[in-house]
């Protein structure tokens, strides 16, 4: 008993940031989600309200589709580029450690300012991207204002920022056994058989993490987006960039808050990408009993 | 079991503190009713503070800070501390936690909003006590301020756009007159533009840019009203919005939709890229504080002029309309000391503290009789808009709690159909349809 509690003290700096920080904060959305809340009147309990409501609603639509078409173009395209780039940067080449530095460098820098240069680079007319294609005689798209186009430069922008994931890509990389490689190569397996067979599994955990971190990260996808359309609209606070094309879920529900003060509609939204959030991931789980590996066993 | 003790103890001391918070908040209200009496109980003793702030920042900030440095020298009553807040939310958190300032700036468009959410704190008691002059106040900039027939923040300026045109342009063009309709503006911007040779647009000749000072401003100018006579019905469906998006539908058909929203993209508001301050925009629709930022901030020398902004065709009575909106100063219905605020609120808007401001901002003051003021003279294009804030035909966009979403539908739709995705019918269609339980 004593010593249970001398144990609970100890732990008690966590458990108390859990209550107070995590676990009311959580409750306290939930509740909020269920009310109709503006901030400065007290909450008035309105059922399910918030949830139908958002049902009804085309721009909550619009922004979960955004959301999942970013979600699912962006997150192979981030992997599979990251990868890559890792693999690369995990030969024996001359100037490496300088070119590790490169690649990770962009994720030191700020996100907007991150957004903020690309926006030059993808300018129409003035910018950098538009100048190279059209020396190569190719069109010369609209970047961020045509609707069909922005999420596609968003996934751009992207790659620019994939320093973390090339960075964990490597160190696993680096942990894939020598000896591995040595016999197949004895067997007579090439390069890309290797890499098929070998590294792959050896690092499938690993994207396991990279895939579910990616795929929450993508989910809540916001500051770009917002940091694009707040500077290149007059009318920022409740603007979703060309035809609403850029309007994240994570921005409308900071609209919904925080321009709209409707804090149960964005609490109810909160919860909604919570859910479906837990859902992705286990599903995502599930599946990967099919395709990780954790070694040894069979 | 000790675990489960613990928690249970842990959980109530959370639940203790989130009603500690609510406590504070209630106990900050009441304190705020008792400090005031408090205060002027025993004058002179010590000067109380005003917490000020503003959403300011930068060379403005200081502006502001000078006007708050003569307020304080000439009071032995209060002390303003003044605060650059340049964030509209962190300023609505404050006053949500309690914590927030005893006096503030923010938009006409909020006041509706704030004031159903019981921020505001309702300025008629103070303005009938003080015997505060309202009566030279540009009627829809004072309405501005107003809901549900309370006044609950005030204006210090008053913001409109008009038109400036390039008149190198329109004299290299052949145009002599200002257009004053529809069809005239459609047909000198046809007239003004010019085109690449891969037809991107190399001048603009439409107030394409930017977009959002043509939607409900030019729906409002051609005579569009976006709420019925008597406030009960929204009219996102009227003849001025319809008029506004034929007339861009038709500059941009004849154009390209992708030239022009290329062109719009790559430009930035009052920026290096601005196209009118480049010389590649012909027409534009802006406010008072434009000609003083090309001409004095940037510096540039360009030969514009400035007119009302085009009405509808055959309704003259109905010219040299627009949107208005204004700057305006509230108190927060939580402020600790109201009675401080006010005397602050009440100087910055006296007419001499006003005319000081907007000298400083090169605004429009929200009272007419400042506008022969001397010192105001010298703002560029001053008179012109002086003149034009006398027009009976300016309006404010309609005030209600879902003004803000209301504005947004509108702007929505509009840009749809601005960008040939749906016809103007069919976007005034969906802005009634989407709007139609906004006003409740």
């Amino acid at each position: 008993m004593k010593k249970n509690l001398t144990g609970l003290a100890f732990a008690s700096p966590w458990i108390v940031g859990f209550l107070v920080f995590t676990l009311y904060p959580l409750g306290a959305s939930f509740y909020y989600g269920l009310t109709d809340f503006n901030v400065f009147q007290s909450p008035k309990f309105v059922g399910l309200d918030n949830y139908s409501e958002l049902m009804r609603d085309d721009l909550f639509w619009k922004s979960v589709r955004n959301t999942l078409y970013l979600t699912v173009i962006s997150t192979p395209v981030n992997l599979i580029f990251s990868l890559l780039m890792a693999l690369l940067l995990n030969r024996r080449i001359r100037g490496l450690s300088w070119y590790r530095t490169v690649y990770y460098i962009p994720t030191i820098i700020p996100l907007a300012a991150t957004s903020l240069l690309w926006m030059w680079i993808m300018n129409a007319q003035y910018g950098l991207l538009n100048a190279m294609l059209g020396r190569l005689g190719l069109p010369q798209p609209n970047w961020l204002a045509d609707p069909a186009l922005t999420k596609a430069s968003l996934v751009l922008m992207g790659l620019w920022g994939v320093g973390n994931i090339i960075i964990i890509f490597l160190a696993s990389l680096q942990e894939v056994p020598r000896s591995l490689y040595e016999s197949a190569s004895i067997d007579g397996a090439g390069a890309f058989r290797s890499f098929l067979n070998i590294t792959l599994p050896t690092i499938s955990p690993i994207i396991l993490f990279q895939l579910i971190m990616q795929v929450i990260n993508n989910l809540q996808y916001f500051t770009q987006a917002y940091f694009i359309v707040s500077s290149t609209n007059l009318n920022a606070g409740t603007s979703g960039g060309p035809e609403n094309s850029m309007l994240m879920y994570a921005m409308y529900l900071y609209h919904n808050a925080f321009q709209y003060f409707k804090m149960g509609k964005a609490s109810a939204m909160a919860w909604i990408l919570f859910v479906i959030a837990g859902a992705i991931t286990w599903l995502i789980f599930r599946s990967s009993k099919r395709w990780v590996s954790y070694g040894g066993g069979d | 079991m000790a675990l489960l003790l613990a928690t249970a103890v842990l959980a109530m001391t959370a639940t203790a503190c989130g009603n500690d918070n609510s406590n504070g908040k209630a106990a900050s209200e009441s304190g705020s009713t008792a400090s005031p009496a408090a205060s002027s109980a025993t004058p002179a003793k010590e000067k109380t503070k005003v917490k000020f702030w503003y959403l300011w920042g930068g060379v403005e900030g200081e502006n502001v800070e000078k006007l708050i440095a003569e307020f304080n020298a000439s009071q032995d009553l209060y002390v303003v501390e003044g605060l650059s807040v340049p964030d509209v939310q962190k300023v609505v958190v404050g006053i949500s936690s309690g914590d927030g300032p005893d006096v503030t700036d923010n938009f006409s468009n909020n006041t509706a909003s704030y004031a159903t959410k019981g921020m505001l704190e309702p300025l008629d008691d103070y303005i009938a006590k003080s015997g505060f002059d309202t009566s030279d106040f540009v009627p829809a900039a004072l309405e501005g301020g107003k809901y549900d027939g309370k006044q609950y923040a005030l204006p210090i300026n008053v913001n409109f756009n008009l038109l400036f045109y390039n008149k190198k342009m329109f004299a290299d063009a052949g145009i002599t007159e200002v257009p004053k309709t529809s069809d005239e503006l459609l047909a000198a911007a046809k007239k003004l533009t010019k085109v690449n040779a891969d037809k991107s647009l190399e001048v603009l000749g439409f107030p394409d840019f930017p977009f959002v000072y043509y939607t409900t401003g030019m729906s409002m100018a051609f005579g569009g009203s976006f709420i019925s006579e008597d406030g009960k019905t929204l009219t996102p469906d009227n003849a001025g919005t319809i008029e506004a998006i034929k007339t861009i539908q038709d500059y941009r058909n004849e154009f390209g939709v992708d030239n022009i929203l290329k062109f719009n993209s790559s430009a930035k508001y009052l920026d290096a890229t601005d196209p009118f301050i480049l010389g590649k925009q012909a027409i534009r629709i802006d406010g008072p504080w434009f000609g003083n930022t090309v001409k004095n901030v940037l510096q540039k020398d360009i030969d514009y002029g400035v007119a009302p902004l085009p009405g509808p065709a055959g309704h003259p009575e109905l010219a040299g309309g627009g949107e208005v909106s204004s700057s305006t100063f509230f108190i927060p219905s939580n402020a600790k000391n109201k009675d401080g605020a006010w005397a602050f609120l009440s100087w910055l808007m006296a007419k001499e503290n006003m005319i000081k401001f907007n000298d400083m901002f090169a605004n429009l003051p929200a009272r007419t009789s400042a506008y022969d003021d001397p010192s105001l003279q010298d703002i560029p294009d001053f008179q012109t808009f002086a003149e034009a804030a006398k027009n009976p035909n300016l309006k404010s966009f309609p005030a209600f709690e879902g003004q803000s979403e209301y504005n947004k539908i509108i702007n929505d739709e509009f840009e749809l159909a601005a960008g040939g995705k749906q016809s103007a019918e069919d976007a005034v269609k969906h802005m009634k349809e989407k709007s139609a339980n906004l006003l409740k």
